[in-house]
């Protein structure tokens, strides 16, 4: 068919299809093939939708929370043209065990088709015990019957085989699957890999076509072919289930000739048939490992193990890297096992192993190695240990701890001591540089000094208490006296009464030179000075004070002859008048007033 | 007759203590010498003499130090230098050979951060010797005194102003020698230093041997002595490790 005729067609189909879509309605049910079943017997559900339309939509199946789903969905499309009408279906079929007994409803299955939703009837179940022949595995005594599938269902079966059923936690169960039959089986797929939970699986590698053994089962010969193997490993105690797992097998079935022409039409090869076959849950008891005699460095390890630890060399140099090799190797869960620590002696660096772990799944039971390899470094000389190693499994066939131990390793280092600091190398540019320590030496030795006795403390020396008490005592002896002058000082007025006398005449004195000299202005200053100073210090007067009414008040106070005092304001008043005028006056003229004020002075000595 | 007595035991006194000095002094030459010519271990003996005698100084613990850095006792030359430390702790050459001296230790000791004001005030103190602090004890009391003696004695108001204001600032300044000097005092005496001598020692978590081993220390680390019981010395590392150690494994400073 070219490809312009195929478009063609397709184009048309679709033309069709639409056409049909328009008017088709579609139907939707679903059927088992047993409404009875027993516990371990399977059956299968299938979901039919029918329509007259190419393009039908794929059902939403219920729930099959009570069942165990097999294998499924396995999709069939049917398309039929009868009398130029197209009728189209498709089925949705399932195998599925039921969980447990009683009566178990599949919910209606849905599906939804230009937006209006169909649904399927319900289907209940009747789940009796677990039948007779299930158990035993051989439908040999079921009665012969004519389809090829009852046929298949005697001559071949699954059986689920564990070493044990009753196992610690961590122990190791081993698991085969293997398929018995009397037929000729083409080939094998699994459905469904079991998770097994609770479980850590190991696949055992096998071989791709499996060696097949004779068994003899209720008297019948079977061939025996292990499929699977799988270790397993419980990761928690308690009741745990090994999920059943199902297998498509394809056979070739001969049927047996129930007339003479039958044969003729018998063909060589037989039928092939294709049947989901499923093994059955198996239950297995885990117990905890024993609390007691448990030595506190277990850290899980289930099995039986060897541990060793070797070191490359055991003389090196410092910054000579030695590699410290432990392995732990055995039969168990390996990838499980944790490598004992090891502790290295300061002075001795260490760095983070590298870790490699190898799991033979070859033979009868799972077996392994853990290598870690340190790379240590001395940076210090001297002889070191590197303690002993231990590890501690559990034994699962002699329920007992095991604790292995490695023989401690001793290293000979020699060489220089070395730190870990750098040296930062100073960068410099083409035309300068900074001066480069070509060596590092601890600086010179110091070539003066003043000794002291060993133990000397200048804080308890005699010097530095005396010090301070003399300066102690110098201050208080300066506070007194300043006192005992501060007592003096303040009979002030007492002093310069008994000096005003002195000071005056100190005064006239000066006045005489003045007159002598003819210097009419000093002259009259004089004066002028010697009565008023008189006067204030007789009478403790400040400058601000002193006035001719004051003065008069303070004299007239005193009980002063009032004439005197008229007298003696008189002179001062001259005085000060005369000394900024400019009139000259005769030398005698002079001497007749320092004559005056010098009377005016003594008169007023007698009254104050 | 008494007079001449005194006078013959001040001048025996004085000519015997000028006759220890010169001896002292000669000693500390003849050991520079032997440091200089590379015999080390002749200065270290010589040094060594001095300190026989009762007579110790910052140089001295700090050129012995220098030789026993020479002939590779990394312990020892730790040792003096720290007590060296005590006499001249700011002295720039000492403070150099100490850290070129860590650098070489087996044991590298992080020092935990400390509180910048811790720092600031160490640093303080590390400027003045015990001596200096003493002497700038004495004369700031003696300025304080006669700023007050000042202050009594002016009699203007102006004056006294003046003093008043001095008094304050000696009385400051006289304090904060006076404090300074007391925490160098506790600083230096009161604070419990050893050094490592042996090259590798064990420290427990109890004084006993049949103690868990905590961790290692090696000769030179400094270490500061908490307590002490029955030959064992409980330590302190600087970065804040305790435990327990056999006391003839470390030298006081």
């Amino acid at each position: 068919m070219s490809k312009t005729n195929r478009r063609t067609l397709i184009a048309l189909l679709i033309v069709f299809a639409v056409t049909w879509v328009q008017a088709a309605d579609i139907h939707i049910r679903s059927y088992v093939n047993k409404n009875v079943v027993g516990l371990n017997e399977n059956f299968s559900y299938s979901i039919e939708i029918s329509g007259k339309s190419t393009s039908l939509p794929d059902p939403i199946p219920p729930s099959f929370k009570d069942f165990y789903v097999l294998s499924g969905p396995n999709t069939s499309t049917n398309i039929q043209w009868i009398n130029g009408r197209m009728s189209a279906s498709k089925v949705f079929a399932y195998y599925l065990q039921p969980r447990k007994k009683g009566k178990l409803i599949i919910a209606p299955a849905r599906v939804t088709y230009k937006g209006k939703e169909y649904q399927s009837n319900a289907i209940t179940i009747t789940v009796t015990a677990a039948s007779q022949k299930a158990n035993a595995h051989a439908q040999t005594k079921t009665p012969p019957k004519t389809t090829s599938k009852d046929i298949l269902g005697q001559s071949i079966y699954l059986k689920t085989v564990v070493s044990k059923r009753k196992a610690y936690v961590g122990e190791e169960i081993i698991v085969k699957y293997k398929l018995y039959f009397r037929v000729n089986v083409r080939g094998y797929d699994f459905q469904k890999l079991p998770s097994f939970p609770g479980f850590w699986a190991e696949d055992f590698q096998m071989r791709s076509q499996p060696t097949i053994e004779n068994e003899i089962v209720n008297g019948l010969n079977y061939n025996v072919a292990t499929i699977r193997k799988v270790a397993l490993f419980p990761t928690q105690s308690g009741q745990l289930t090994i999920e059943p797992v199902s297998v498509v097998v394809e056979a070739q079935v001969h049927r047996r000739s129930t007339s003479i022409f039958d044969s003729f039409f018998d063909d060589p090869f037989g039928n092939v048939v294709q049947k989901t076959i499923t093994s059955k849950p198996i239950k297995i008891e885990v117990m905890d490992l024993p609390k007691e005699g448990q030595p506190a460095d277990f850290s899980g390890a289930v099995g039986r193990y060897t541990l060793s630890a070797s070191v490359d060399k055991t003389k090196a140099k410092t910054n000579e890297a030695i590699a410290l090799h432990v392995t732990i190797s055995g039969k168990g869960n390996i990838k499980m096992v944790n490598l004992p620590d090891v502790q290295v002696p300061p002075g001795i660096e260490k760095y983070d192993p590298k870790i490699n772990t190898q799991v033979d799944n070859l033979g009868e039971v799972i077996r392994g190695s853990k290598k870690a390899e340190y790379i240590l470094i001395p940076r210090i000389p001297g002889d070191y240990t590197i303690p002993a190693l231990s590890f501690t499994y559990f034994n699962p066939q002699s329920a007992k701890y095991v604790t292995v131990k490695t023989k401690p390793i001793t290293l000979h280092i020699t060489g220089a001591p070395v730190n870990e600091t750098t040296v930062a190398t100073p960068g410099g540019n083409f035309s300068q540089e900074y001066v480069k320590m070509i060596g590092q030496d601890i600086r010179y030795i110091k070539e003066f000094t003043h000794f002291q006795r060993i133990g000397f403390r200048p804080y308890r020396s005699f010097t530095f208490w005396g010090f301070m008490g003399l300066g102690l005592i110098l201050f208080i002896l300066f506070v007194l006296f300043n006192d005992y002058q501060a007592r003096l000082g303040s009979d002030e007025r007492l002093v310069r009464n008994r000096k005003a006398g002195k000071l005056a005449a100190k005064q006239l004195s000066k006045a005489h030179e003045a007159l002598k000299k003819g210097n009419q202005e000093q002259f009259f200053k004089a004066i002028s000075a010697a009565l008023q100073g008189f006067v204030r210090d007789k009478l403790n007067l400040e400058l601000t004070d002193f006035s001719t009414p004051n003065v008069r008040k303070h004299l007239s106070e005193r009980k002063i002859d009032p004439q005197v005092v008229e007298e003696y304001i008189d002179v001062l008043e001259e005085a000060d008048f005369r000394q900024f005028a400019k009139a000259e006056a005769s030398d005698r003229d002079l001497q007749i007033f320092y004559d005056r004020a010098k009377e005016v002075l003594t008169k007023l000595e007698k009254w104050i | 007759m008494k007079k001449i007595h005194i006078l013959i035991v001040v001048v025996t006194v004085f000519f015997a203590g000028s006759l220890i000095a010169s001896d002292l002094q000669q000693l500390f030459r003849d050991g520079n010498k032997a440091f200089q010519k590379g015999n080390y271990q002749k200065a270290a003996r010589d040094y060594s003499e001095i300190l026989h005698k009762g007579y110790e100084s910052g140089a001295l613990y700090y050129n012995l130090g220098n030789a026993y850095f020479k002939m590779g006792k990394l312990g020892l030359a730790r040792l003096y230098y720290e007590r060296a430390k005590r006499f001249i702790p700011d002295d720039e050459a000492l403070n150099e050979n100490l850290k070129l001296l860590e650098h070489r230790l087996v044991d590298k000791i992080q020092k935990p951060p400390k509180f910048f004001l811790t720092v600031w005030w160490q640093n303080f103190l590390g400027l003045f010797s015990m001596g200096l602090l003493t002497y700038l004890v004495v004369i700031f009391f003696w300025l304080f005194l006669l700023s007050w003696a000042f202050y009594l004695y002016m009699k203007k108001q102006k004056h006294k102003e003046r003093g008043k204001g001095l008094i304050i600032i000696t009385l400051i300044i006289f304090l904060l020698f006076g404090i300074t000097l007391f925490d160098k005092i506790n600083h230096v005496d009161n604070l419990n230093y050893g050094v490592i001598l042996k090259p590798t020692v064990t420290v427990y978590s109890e004084p006993r041997k049949e103690a868990t081993q905590i961790f290692m220390v090696h000769e030179g680390t400094k270490v500061e002595i908490l307590r002490r019981n029955n030959g064992w010395l409980e330590i302190k590392l600087d970065d804040g490790k305790t435990g327990w150690l056999q006391a003839n494994s470390l030298e006081k400073v």
